[in-house]
């Protein structure tokens, strides 16, 4: 379940924590900003200032792909969505990233990376052991 | 201009071009010759049906005695055809990698068709493969060569000093204390597009710092050197700006073999990245070992990131630390945990290769596997533990420390039927232990099926478990056959 989320950039900058539009608390001038998630599921806005930083974002203390977390950067903020299952959406987007990249189709995908089902070779595996 | 041809023989992988080969062809280039590549893995996987492939590969990696007369044909034919193809005018030298003991049973198969043949070239081969025995006669490679002279020049371990001495006629000799006096390699003449990655190999270093029981490195490489932080940036900008390569894929043992080094590598890439907007899609993956903190603090995994750090190969192995000790890899489960925080705070995404089944596990080291399978799923999730191989059981391979006669006399390693391991082919995976008499075969073959499906059961990604799990199936047959 997600706890936590760390925003790190190489110079100093200032947030606004808004969750579902209701601003939670605000943090300055500093490289690195740690807000707590209280309620799932939520909808973040992190304003930022200045406008246009990039920072990292780690959730739970792991780094995140903005495009895999569906992570939209504003100018002057941030917006991504938190749920229970973050992590499996994550997951989701990653296993679709791969396939985007490979360009291969979606039961191809599962091959390659070993997602399979292989439940009829273990089988034959196993009647040949017993 | 004296020309050379520069072949490679299966088993290789065919993601990207062989490293052996960009090695050499750069030791050509520097004294003047003018280079064909030919890659005979990627020909013959492209020219023969999957059946065949894999009968193929059973041979080579000896769970298989033989392959049909008509297939060696079939593969001889296709040799001389590619090589014909690809044969430069007036050439002088026809080179081949045998690159490990999988690679015997072809390369012997080809040697000796081209011995049969009267050619305007002189045959030299070299590679790993070629300080191996052949496990069907027990004879060395060097052994079997002497007996009919197939090869011209043989060369055993490093070749890029004999080959420079060839043709420099002995002018030209590197400091193979110094890798930075060798030569870059030299990836021109080989087609992307026929590989699965537009990457490159780069060495860093040769040998390696542990000496792991199941490992054969050591014989290859006694003494483990590095290259020069600054040495390894220059070639990397080399064949970005030669060919637009982006990705590169260390094949060192462990890329952290001089955590030192490998920091001041980190540093230096990331210096140039930072000045250099060209270098931004530079990024590098190999082998790692898994390092206390004091050894590799949190400052080392940042620079991997901002170098361009986009994988890791892990050697864990085994989740259970006795496996890991009488292993000798030297690292504990905090280590790991360090590891996979530091890996997830930098989002660099590991594959962790395991042995299932090491002649010491106990059930209670396999729970263990199966309890911190569990344990690290979320790195799984978060695309840390990006892949997770399980490999296809322990296979005790010759010429390492495991295989030595200290080690299995006091492992009790014998065949199933009781003679000595290695006594025929396929042994090496169907040994047993005296001392740990409820692991045999079946047991571990049950073992790791039990690993596959908590692991698929979590979500873990198993790139090889198809390959994986058919060679198993081919094993199977020895239990079957002993019944």
């Amino acid at each position: 379940m997600v706890k936590q989320i760390k925003l790190t950039h190489n110079e100093e900058f200032s947030c606004e924590y808004v969750v579902n539009d209701r601003l939670v608390s605000t943090s300055v001038d500093s490289k690195e900003h740690v807000f707590s998630v209280q309620e799932l599921p939520c909808k973040i806005k992190i304003n930022l200032n200045p406008y246009k930083v990039k920072p990292i974002v780690r959730i739970d203390n792991i780094m995140v792909n903005y495009g895999l977390a569906k992570i939209t950067p504003w100018d002057h903020m941030l917006e991504f969505d938190l749920d229970l299952n973050f992590f499996d959406h994550y997951f989701t987007n990653i296993i679709e990233s791969k396939r985007q990249y490979l360009d291969i189709g979606k039961e191809e995908i599962q091959k390659k990376i070993g997602l399979e089902d292989l439940s009829k070779l273990v089988d034959e595996i196993e009647g040949k052991i017993v | 201009m004296k020309s050379v041809l520069l072949t490679s023989l299966p088993k290789y992988e065919l993601v990207a071009p062989p490293a052996a080969i960009g090695i050499i062809q750069g030791v050509a280039k520097t004294h003047g010759l003018h280079t064909e590549v030919f890659d005979f893995n990627v020909y013959l996987n492209k020219n023969l049906t999957q059946g065949e492939w894999q009968q193929l590969d059973n041979w080579l990696i000896f769970l298989q005695k033989d392959i049909p007369q008509e297939l060696k044909t079939k593969i001889i034919s296709l040799w001389d055809k590619g090589t014909a193809e690809k044969m430069p005018a007036s050439c002088e030298f026809l080179l081949m990698s045998v690159f490990s003991y999988w690679s015997l049973y072809i390369a012997r198969l080809i040697i000796e068709h081209e011995a049969k043949k009267i050619t305007p070239y002189k045959l030299i081969v070299g590679g790993n493969g070629v300080s191996s025995k052949f496990p069907d006669t027990g004879k060395f490679f060097k052994e079997w060569n002497e007996e009919k002279n197939y090869i011209d020049h043989l060369i055993l371990g490093e070749g890029e000093n004999p080959l420079s001495t060839l043709w420099s006629q002995g002018k030209v000799h590197y400091d193979t204390d110094n890798l930075d006096t060798y030569p870059f390699p030299t990836y021109a003449n080989f087609d992307f597009p026929s590989y699965e990655e537009k990457k490159v190999y780069i060495t860093g270093s040769r040998g390696c710092v542990r000496k792991c029981t199941f490992c054969d490195i050591q014989n290859i490489w006694p003494k483990f050197r590095f290259r020069s932080a600054k040495n390894i940036v220059e070639e990397i900008k080399k064949h970005y700006y030669e060919h637009g390569i982006t990705r590169f894929d260390f094949t060192d043992s462990l890329i952290n073999g001089s955590t030192s080094n490998f920091f001041k590598f980190n540093t230096l890439m990331a210096e140039e990245k930072a000045k250099n907007s060209d270098l931004k899609d530079v990024g590098y993956l190999g082998q790692a070992i898994c390092r206390p903190k004091n050894q590799m603090p949190p400052s080392h995994y940042e620079a991997m990131y901002y170098a361009g750090c986009r994988q890791l190969t892990i050697g864990i192995e085994s989740f259970s630390q006795p496996v890991r000790n009488h292993m000798k890899k030297k690292f504990s489960d905090n280590d790991i945990e360090y590891h996979l925080q530091q890996c997830g705070y930098w989002q660099i995404p590991n594959v962790f290769l395991m042995i299932t089944c090491y002649p010491t596990e106990t059930l209670d080291d396999h729970n263990k596997n199966v309890k911190d399978l569990r344990k690290y799923q979320k790195y799984s999730k978060a695309g840390v533990i990006e892949f997770m191989r399980w490999g296809t059981t322990m296979h005790i391979a010759p010429d390492t420390p495991i295989a030595s006669k200290e080690m299995v006399q006091d492992l009790g390693l014998v065949t199933t039927s009781g003679q000595d391991i290695f006594y025929e082919p396929g042994t090496s995976y169907t040994w047993k232990s005296k001392t740990n008499p409820d692991l045999d075969l079946k047991e571990r073959i049950r073992r790791r099926l039990e690993l596959h499906k908590v692991t698929t059961e979590l979500g873990y990604l198993q790139p090889d478990a198809r390959n994986e799990l058919t060679t198993i199936l081919k094993m199977s047959e020895f239990i079957v056959k002993s019944q």
